[in-house]
């Protein structure tokens, strides 16, 4: 008989999570669903690279500006971040994990993690794919690789903070879809087209670390506010999602170890 | 004058020390009251917490596992308050009344990922989810998905993750739901074994029958209050005095119900739109008898389950 000593180390614990949970997401319907719509505006570059004289470097730019940072990057948070702790709720399953000897907080972290790392890999590889294709058509690639390195650092960012931000509200109302849906309504679509407001949305910053011109986000409520648009530079950007984040994870995490769910 | 504060006698149920300690928990959900002032010691053995449906069993049990944070009092392990605090678990296993599980997982990898976190590396996880899983007899059917199960083998793989660990308390909500007879037997026995073993084995049941044949020690409750405690003896004296109700769904619940009705102690037989309620003084005899009856007479058993009449009668005496 085998025996060996158990490890009941948080990190030890935490990276088990993380990896059983990383193949459980794998292996779910939902990923490929959203593979298939993240791979969507490749199909459609292509199209407009390999058959219209475009300039591959403009249209990489307008995907991850018009496309890929306000809507597929919070939609993979959706995806992913907001079920994170939710999934195991309206699935039951959450009785088996908190029964185990691993601090809700922890489970919070690890199941955040996990789902966060599955948003990125299923946003950045498509758009790494883009790059690609956009470069075919350019072949001006040292020219374009800030603008990637920028694109990459952005939507890295937001999906980070979304997830965090979408798993903390589903702790929260132990329902993460609606949660999520309104939150993104609220502060991503409202409130980010009011001055100076909007420097409590996530799009805003990260169209701000993606280098995106500021002059094109927010048009005439701006200035009748200002006499010119906001500006913010990118590190007090990064600085602003990073504060987001962490308070997503601690609100979360406080959250879910002081609430009783009732599965 | 001084008065000394009177001692309040604790009830204690289990021999040995005392592992789970209750002290006047209560828990209300809103305006609605799931456990209501119970204070109990509870020591090693088994031990069947047993309560008609929406007795609260299930609310005690969260609470003894620490899901729940008892509103008033507390619930201790081994001293230890058992609300967020995860070092517990590690000694603890759990096998939840939901049907709930990892449905694209093999049973194994169920039992094996609920192992790893507790604290074992993946081979050993893996050796202790076989073993766990041979104890409940599913090692044949451990590499199918767990959505291709039946119920019985559901509740049995249930079992197995609770198992693996190797915990000193378990605690079994309705671990006999939707078992066939012969799994039924095996995880009865299995629970016996466990508690012979110096387990603290908790297992709640509406059914009186299933859980005499686990333990002598019981704990009866009723609207969140524990209404009696102690040894099940005392108790099926009370139920004596009323039939015991069995339903049976049979092919041919018709020529059933006329092989039951020379025996003495079938008081009636009741035909149902699915099979017949059996009302009898000797559910113990008319437990074995039924299935030989059918096999002896080619009749097919699709379904034999306890109604809990009985027990409500009982409940009816003991809250008057």
């Amino acid at each position: 008989m085998m025996s060996t000593a158990r490890k009941l180390g948080t990190m030890s614990l935490l990276s088990t999570l993380i990896s059983v949970q990383l193949r459980q997401l794998l292996l779910q319907r939902k990923t490929k669903a959203l593979a298939v719509v993240q791979l969507m505006p490749l199909i459609g570059a292509a199209v407009y690279v390999l058959f219209e004289n475009i300039d591959g470097l403009t249209m990489f730019s307008g995907v991850a500006e018009s496309l890929l940072l306000p809507f597929l990057v919070p939609l993979a948070a959706i995806f992913y971040g907001g079920p994170a702790v939710v999934d195991e709720m309206e699935g039951r399953t959450l009785t088996y994990l908190t029964l185990r000897p691993i601090s809700k907080a922890t489970l919070f972290v690890g199941k955040v993690i996990a789902g966060t790392i599955m948003a990125l890999a299923i946003v950045l590889i498509p758009m790494l794919l883009l790059f690609g294709l956009c470069m075919f058509q350019s072949m001006d690639f040292a020219e374009s690789l800030p603008v990637l390195g920028r694109v990459l650092a952005a939507a890295s960012c937001g999906i980070i903070a979304y997830s965090a931000i979408f798993a903390a509200l589903g702790a929260l109302f132990a329902s993460s879809l609606l949660a999520s849906i309104l939150y993104f309504v609220a502060f991503e679509m409202v409130m980010a087209t009011l001055p100076v407001l909007e420097l409590l949305s996530i799009r805003f910053h990260l169209r701000t670390i993606a280098g995106f011109t500021s002059s094109d986000r927010l048009g005439f409520l701006d200035r009748m506010v200002l006499d010119q648009p906001l500006h913010v530079e990118w590190w007090v950007s990064l600085l602003i999602i990073g504060v987001l984040t962490a308070l997503g994870i601690a609100g979360g995490s406080m959250i879910f170890k002081e609430k009783q769910y009732l599965v | 004058m001084s008065t000394a504060p009177k001692k309040v006698e604790i009830p204690k149920v289990g021999s040995g020390d005392t592992v789970i300690a209750i002290r006047r928990a209560s828990l209300w959900y809103g305006q609605v009251i799931g456990v209501n002032d119970i204070t109990l010691d509870i020591g090693h053995g088994v031990l069947g917490l047993l309560g008609p449906n929406g007795a609260g069993k299930s609310t005690l049990m969260k609470l003894l596992t620490g899901q729940l944070r008892p509103s008033t009092g507390t619930v201790a392990v081994h001293g230890d308050i058992i609300w967020n605090n995860p070092n517990v678990f590690s000694r603890l296993g759990f096998v939840p009344e939901q049907d709930a599980y990892y449905e694209e997982m093999t049973g194994r990898e169920f039992v094996a990922y609920l192992t790893r976190l507790q604290g074992f590396g993946k081979a050993e996880a893996l050796e202790r989810a076989d073993r766990a899983i041979e104890r409940v007899d599913m090692t044949k059917q451990r590499d199918r998905r767990i959505s291709e199960y039946s119920k019985g083998m559901r509740q049995r793989v249930k079992i197995a993750q609770a198992l693996a660990h190797d915990p000193d308390i378990l605690l079994l909500d309705e671990p006999l739901n939707g078992t066939d007879p012969i799994g039924r037997r095996s995880i009865i026995d299995l629970i016996g074994e466990l508690g012979d073993a110096g387990k603290t084995v908790i297992v709640s049941s509406h059914i009186l029958h299933e859980v005499e044949q686990m333990t002598t020690n019981i704990v009866l409750i009723n609207k969140g209050r524990v209404v009696a405690d102690g040894n099940i003896y005392r108790i099926r004296e009370m139920i004596d005095e009323h039939a015991h109700t069995i339903f049976v769904d049979a092919s041919d619940s018709r020529k059933l119900a006329a092989l039951l009705t020379p025996f003495d102690d079938v008081v009636s037989i009741e035909f149902a739109e699915e099979g017949i309620h059996v009302a009898t003084r000797a559910p113990d005899a008319c437990y074995t008898r039924i299935p030989k009856l059918a096999l002896d007479n080619g009749i097919e058993i699709r379904r034999i389950a306890s109604q809990d009449n009985n027990l409500m009668a009982v409940f009816r005496y003991l809250v008057k």
